[in-house]
């Protein structure tokens, strides 16, 4: 049986809390977790950037914590409980405290996968590519948005551009980055270029695709590639798909921030 | 890497990601549930709200407009609501409208759909039915309901401490003491909810689900279960159905925004451990049932919204 923290003072001694230790440790685990991710770079690949300021604060929250929970266990001052944690017994609290260290160490040993073709799970990126809407114009230079002379740069810039130009936008050079994917119905020099959104995290990815059009040799799936071309219309399936025609495609390393996000 | 071991290595991404998305909120319910612990008065909540369930559950159904707290946080602070003397039905009614009925996320809902005021009030509005309907019957039913429930329900029974424990001195409990107790009284079911959903969200392809979207009724009856089983954060889903609306009804994807904030895989764990199994199969049958017929109003009444 352990000795009572009353007990420890009486005899003039101090008896070390082991639930209070083990929870200081996994609580300054998560903190050691998210400021080794935000310091590698590797949040982005979990998490939208924009949320980083509120995730480095439950860091720091977590590591204060942690401490205080460890200096209060030095001390000799028994942890607090719920009346639930302590009617569940030490197989209870034995399970969870081994399940945080697991997700702990996942965390913190590996890295972090982005997602790729494989996360379509076996659907068709067809229903994903990106189509000029209903009401915009139909001709080019029929919208009162100016085409900038320097090409727009991914596709982040291209979506926004989009949205106002509508289909005036045909014509207009880019330049996009995105994973080489493989879709149903496209010609022999076509693939779909595929990006995931997230609005929060990895959880909430949805596929985004984009046709690319005129390509001398279609690269290996799965490449990330930059892609530079002319904005163009094609007509498939009574769909008016936005594609790039394409002037070069060239493989290039995962980008930083492998992610688009709407805000 | 062979494909097996890529999607393993998904599913620990997608698991980890999850966990991290949730730890504000899951810090912002615990300290709330500690300072509720701590600070509050014993039995306060014996004398307010109205003992009147009728009252207590439509004061319960709009405590999110002042208290934001999302799925992660309001279980534990509920908790320790209903230790306080809170009537068991209207700490279920706070469970599942204070995710949804708060300014959080009927801003995030507007943003998502470009200023549609009509779907964000119509998604507040079948969030507070389904809410106030559970609610009512529970405070009805309640006797009838499992021991385990009406146990946790009437509030945690007096400690008695197990001799390997050392209960903390009444002067000695600090507020983070007590977050931390209520930390990892927690953490073990939001990890267990994480890893069942990430595991779906790996391993079921969605095109299952989402093939349907076309047919009016099939299209409602698809998202819902989308919906519990991706467990997506409420400031966050509004943006993921409005990705769905050009394939789907307006009906279906309130549908989705409604019913996922209420059950949710990510969340189930917790909320049987809180309420246990027959409190859980009274909101999943009501809730799944009238999300569902509403859904189909919309989509008769106001099929263009």
């Amino acid at each position: 049986m352990n000795e009572t923290p009353a007990q420890a003072a009486e005899r003039g001694g101090r008896n070390i809390d082991a639930d209070r230790l083990m929870r200081a440790l996994l609580l300054s685990g998560f903190g050691a977790l998210i400021v080794k991710l935000l310091a590698s770079g590797e949040m982005s690949r979990y998490m939208n950037p924009s949320l980083n300021p509120l995730t480095a604060a439950v860091g720091l929250i977590m590591l204060a914590m942690g401490g205080l929970e460890l200096r209060a266990a030095v001390r000799g001052e028994a942890a607090d409980w719920t009346a639930e944690a302590v009617a569940d017994g030490w197989t209870e609290r034995g399970l969870t405290y081994g399940l945080v260290a697991v997700t702990l160490v996942i965390g913190l040993l590996v890295a972090p996968r982005t997602l790729d073709s494989a996360a379509l799970a076996g659907e068709d990126l067809a229903s994903y590519l990106l189509t000029f809407g209903p009401s915009a114009p139909v001709s080019q230079g029929s919208t009162t948005v100016v085409q900038p002379a320097r090409p727009i740069d991914d596709l982040s810039e291209l979506l926004s551009y989009l949205s106002r130009a509508g289909a005036g936008g045909v014509g207009q050079r880019v330049r996009v980055t995105g994973l080489v994917a493989r879709s149903g119905g496209l010609g022999l020099d076509e693939f779909p270029l595929l990006r995931f959104m997230i609005v929060h995290c990895v959880a909430d990815a949805r596929p985004i695709g984009l046709l690319v059009t005129h390509v001398a040799a279609l690269p290996e799936v799965d490449q990330w590639v930059e892609v530079e071309g002319v904005i163009s219309m094609r007509d498939r399936g009574g769909a008016r798909l936005l594609a790039i025609e394409a002037t070069s495609v060239r493989p290039i390393k995962e980008p930083p921030d492998p992610y688009l996000h709407p805000f | 890497m062979s494909a097996l071991l890529a999607r393993f290595h998904d599913l620990s991404t997608l698991f980890i990601s999850i966990v991290l998305q949730s730890l504000p909120f899951i810090l912002i319910g615990v300290f709330a549930a500690a300072a509720a612990e701590l600070y509050l008065p014993a039995r306060l909540l014996d004398r307010w709200p109205p003992r009147r369930s009728t009252l207590s559950v439509l004061l319960a159904s709009l405590a999110g407009l002042a208290i934001p707290v999302c799925d992660c946080g309001v279980i534990p602070f509920a908790r320790r609501l209903l230790a306080k003397g809170l009537p068991p039905s209207a700490a279920i009614t706070l469970i599942l409208a204070a995710p949804v009925v708060n300014p959080i996320v009927a801003v995030s809902t507007a943003l998502a759909f470009q200023g549609n005021w009509w779907l964000v009030a119509l998604r507040l509005g079948m969030t507070l039915s389904v809410a106030v309907l559970i609610g009512l019957l529970a405070s009805r039913l309640s006797p009838w309901l499992e021991p385990k429930a009406a146990e946790v329900l009437a509030g945690p029974p007096p400690v008695t401490w197990p001799a390997e424990v050392s209960p903390p001195a009444p002067e000695g409990r600090s507020l983070v003491g007590r977050a931390s107790a209520e930390f990892f009284e927690v953490i073990f079911f939001i990890l267990l909810g994480a890893l069942v959903t990430a595991a779906v969200q790996t391993f079921v392809p969605r095109a299952l689900l989402t093939a349907v979207g076309h047919d009016r009724a099939l299209s409602v009856a698809a998202l819902m279960p989308l919906a519990t089983i991706l467990s997506i954060c409420s400031e966050a889903d509004a943006f993921i159905a409005r990705a769905l609306a050009g394939s789907f009804s307006p009906g279906s994807l309130l549908a989705f925004m409604v019913i996922g904030q209420i059950i949710d895989l990510r969340n189930g764990p917790l909320l049987l451990r809180t309420l246990g199994r027959r409190y859980v199969a009274l909101i999943v049958a009501v809730s799944y049932l009238l999300v569902f017929l509403e859904a189909q109003a919309v989509n008769k009444f106001a099929p263009r919204l």
